[in-house]
C-alpha cells in the first residue's frame, strides 16, 4: 500500500514539476508559436535568482518575488532585440534564440562559476501523508503549481488581456483593425511566459542541482509535453506533461532510467505521427 | 472627413495595384467604390486601415494625415474595418468576438453595449456559441457589428454580400442604411452586388487600372446604364 502512494506520489509530484516547466513555454511556444531555445536559461536565471538572494542573506520566499520580475525584464530585452525580428521565421528563430541561449549560458557561468551552487530547502525535512513520509517542499511545489497553472488559466482565458492576446495570436491584422496595440501585446506575452520560466527555475531550485546545465534536463519533456498534448491549449499542456511524466516514472522506477527515455520517445514519435496536432488538437 | 489624394501602392517589381487613387467622401455619405476585379478596390481599403505600409500619397481623415500611422492607431481615430471574408475570430463566442471589437478602444468600456443585439437580434440567440459554426449571413452580420460597437465614424465595408443567401443580403442592406442613419456613419463600401449598393448607397466611385476614373450619383446608375456598361460588365 505504502509502496503505491509512494509511486503515485511521485507521478504527480514530476507531472506538476514538468507542468511548472512547462507553462512558460504553453505561453511563448504554445500560443506564440515562437520556438524558444533559451527557455532553459530563463528557467536557469530564475534559479540562480535565488543563489543571489541566498547570498545576499534574504528569506528564501523573496525569490518567489524577484525571479519573475527580473526575468520579465530579461523576455523585454530578448523580445526586443531578437524575436521580434523572427515571429513567423521558424529557422531564424531556433538559431537566434540558441545563439542567446549560448550567450546567458555563459554569463552564469562567468559570474557564479561553472561549479553547482546549493540552496538550502526553505521547508526541511519530511512530512505524514496518506501514510507514507514524504518531503514537505515538494509538496509545496505540488500545490503552488496547482495554483500558478490555474492564475494562467484564469489570465488567458477569463480576462480581457487574455483575450486581447489570444486574439492577436489568432488573427493579428484583424485585431490590429479593431484598435489593439499588436506589438505592445506581443512583448507583454513574451515577458509574461519568461517570468513563468523564471518562476518556475525559483521554485524548483531547493530541490535540484543549481549548475549552468540545470536547464537543459527539463527542455526536451517540456516540449515534448506540449508536441504531444497539442499546441494553442492549457489543456493540451496539462494532458501531454501527464502523459510524459507517468510513463517516465512508472517505467524508470519498474525499469531503468534509460529505459523510460527510450520508451517516452518511442511513445512521443507514435503520438506525433498519429495526431499531428497532439492529443486535444483539433484540426484547423 | 476623408481625402485620398495621389494614393499610390504595388509591389515591389513595377506594377502598381494603385496609381494614383484620389477621392473625396463627406460626412454622412455612403459611397460605393465600384469597378471590375482586380482593379484595385480592396487595396485601397488595405491603405486606408493601415495594412499597406508602403504605400505613398495622402490619406486625410478630417483633415490629418492616416497614412504611415499603426492599423491601431487608425482604428482608434475612428474607422471600423469589415474585410472581405470577414476575419471573425472562430474559436471565440460571438460575445467574445463583439468584445474584441470594444477592448482595444480608448474611452470605451470594455463590454458589448445594450444596443448591439438589437441590431441583429439573430445574433442575441447566438451569443454563446463559437462563432466559426455560424452561417455566413450571420458570420457577415458579426462582422458588421464587432466594427459597429468599436463606434467608428467611417465605416470600411468590403464585399459584405459574399458567401451570404440574398435575402439576408438584402436584411443587412435594410438594417445598415438605418444604422447609418442613427449613428450619422459615413460609410465606403466596396460590392460586386449591383443590387445591394443601388439600395444603400448614395454616390458611385468607379475605378480602373488602379484610379478612380469616374463618379456618379445613385439615379444615374441602373442595370444596363451606361456607367455599368462601361465600369462593370464584363
Amino acid at each position: 500500500m505504502g509502496f503505491v502512494v509512494t509511486i503515485g506520489l511521485d507521478t504527480l509530484n514530476f507531472t506538476l514539476a514538468l507542468l511548472l516547466v512547462t507553462l512558460g513555454l504553453v505561453v511563448i511556444y504554445g500560443l506564440m508559436n515562437v520556438i524558444n531555445m533559451a527557455h532553459g536559461e530563463f528557467f536557469l536565471l530564475g534559479a540562480y535568482c535565488v543563489v543571489l538572494m541566498q547570498s545576499a542573506g534574504l528569506f528564501f520566499w523573496w525569490a518567489l518575488l524577484f525571479a519573475p520580475i527580473v526575468l520579465a525584464l530579461v523576455g523585454l530585452a530578448v523580445e526586443e532585440l531578437v524575436i521580434r525580428h523572427v515571429y513567423r521565421r521558424f529557422i531564424d528563430s531556433i538559431l537566434g534564440t540558441w545563439g542567446i541561449s549560448l550567450a546567458l549560458k555563459q554569463v552564469v557561468i562567468i559570474v557564479f562559476g561553472p561549479t553547482a551552487q546549493s540552496i538550502v530547502s526553505p521547508i526541511p525535512g519530511p512530512v505524514q501523508i496518506l501514510g507514507v513520509t514524504y518531503p514537505a517542499y515538494r509538496l509545496f511545489i505540488m500545490g503552488f503549481t496547482v495554483l500558478l497553472a490555474g492564475a494562467t488559466f484564469l489570465f488567458f482565458y477569463r480576462t480581457y488581456i487574455g483575450l486581447a492576446i489570444r486574439g492577436v495570436i489568432a488573427n493579428r491584422a484583424m485585431a490590429a483593425s479593431l484598435g489593439i496595440n499588436t506589438r505592445l501585446l506581443d512583448r507583454s506575452t513574451f515577458a509574461i511566459g519568461a517570468a513563468l520560466a523564471g518562476l518556475a527555475g525559483a521554485v524548483m531550485a531547493p530541490i535540484m542541482s543549481v549548475d549552468p546545465q540545470m536547464g537543459v534536463g527539463f527542455l526536451i519533456p517540456a516540449f515534448l509535453s506540449i508536441l504531444v498534448g497539442g499546441t494553442g491549449t492549457l489543456l493540451g499542456a496539462l494532458v501531454g506533461t501527464a502523459a510524459i511524466s507517468g510513463i517516465t516514472t512508472i517505467v524508470s522506477d519498474a525499469w531503468t532510467q534509460v529505459a523510460a527515455q527510450v520508451v517516452v520517445f518511442t511513445m512521443a514519435i507514435i503520438v506525433i505521427r498519429l495526431f499531428p496536432q497532439g492529443l486535444t488538437g483539433r484540426r484547423s | 472627413m476623408l481625402t485620398v489624394d495621389g494614393l499610390i501602392a504595388g509591389y515591389q517589381h513595377g506594377s502598381r495595384v494603385l496609381d494614383g487613387v484620389s477621392f473625396h467622401v463627406r460626412r454622412g455619405e455612403i459611397v460605393a467604390l465600384m469597378g471590375r476585379n482586380g482593379m484595385g478596390k480592396t487595396t485601397v481599403l488595405r491603405a486606408i486601415t493601415g495594412h499597406l505600409p508602403a504605400a505613398k500619397g495622402t490619406i486625410a481623415l478630417d483633415g490629418e494625415e492616416i497614412l504611415g500611422r499603426a492599423s491601431h492607431e487608425i482604428a482608434n481615430r475612428g474607422v471600423g474595418y469589415v474585410p472581405q471574408g470577414r476575419e471573425i475570430f472562430d474559436d471565440f463566442t460571438t460575445e467574445e468576438n463583439l468584445l474584441m471589437g470594444v477592448i482595444g478602444k480608448k474611452g470605451l468600456p470594455n463590454k458589448v453595449p445594450d444596443w448591439a443585439y438589437e441590431i441583429f437580434p439573430m445574433l442575441r440567440e447566438r451569443r454563446w456559441q463559437r462563432a466559426g459554426t455560424l452561417s455566413g449571413g450571420q458570420q457577415q452580420q458579426l462582422a458588421i457589428l464587432r466594427a459597429l460597437v468599436g463606434e467608428p465614424k467611417l465605416l470600411l465595408l468590403d464585399e459584405p454580400s459574399e458567401g451570404v443567401q440574398p435575402s439576408i443580403v438584402q436584411e443587412i442592406a435594410r438594417t445598415l442604411r438605418r444604422t447609418v442613419l442613427e449613428k450619422t456613419l459615413t460609410v465606403l463600401l466596396v460590392e460586386q452586388n449591383l443590387e445591394l449598393v443601388l439600395g444603400m448607397a448614395s454616390r458611385f466611385l468607379f475605378m480602373e487600372n488602379g484610379r478612380v476614373v469616374d463618379e456618379a450619383p445613385v439615379h444615374l446608375v441602373r442595370p444596363g446604364s451606361e456607367f455599368v456598361q462601361k465600369y462593370l460588365s464584363v
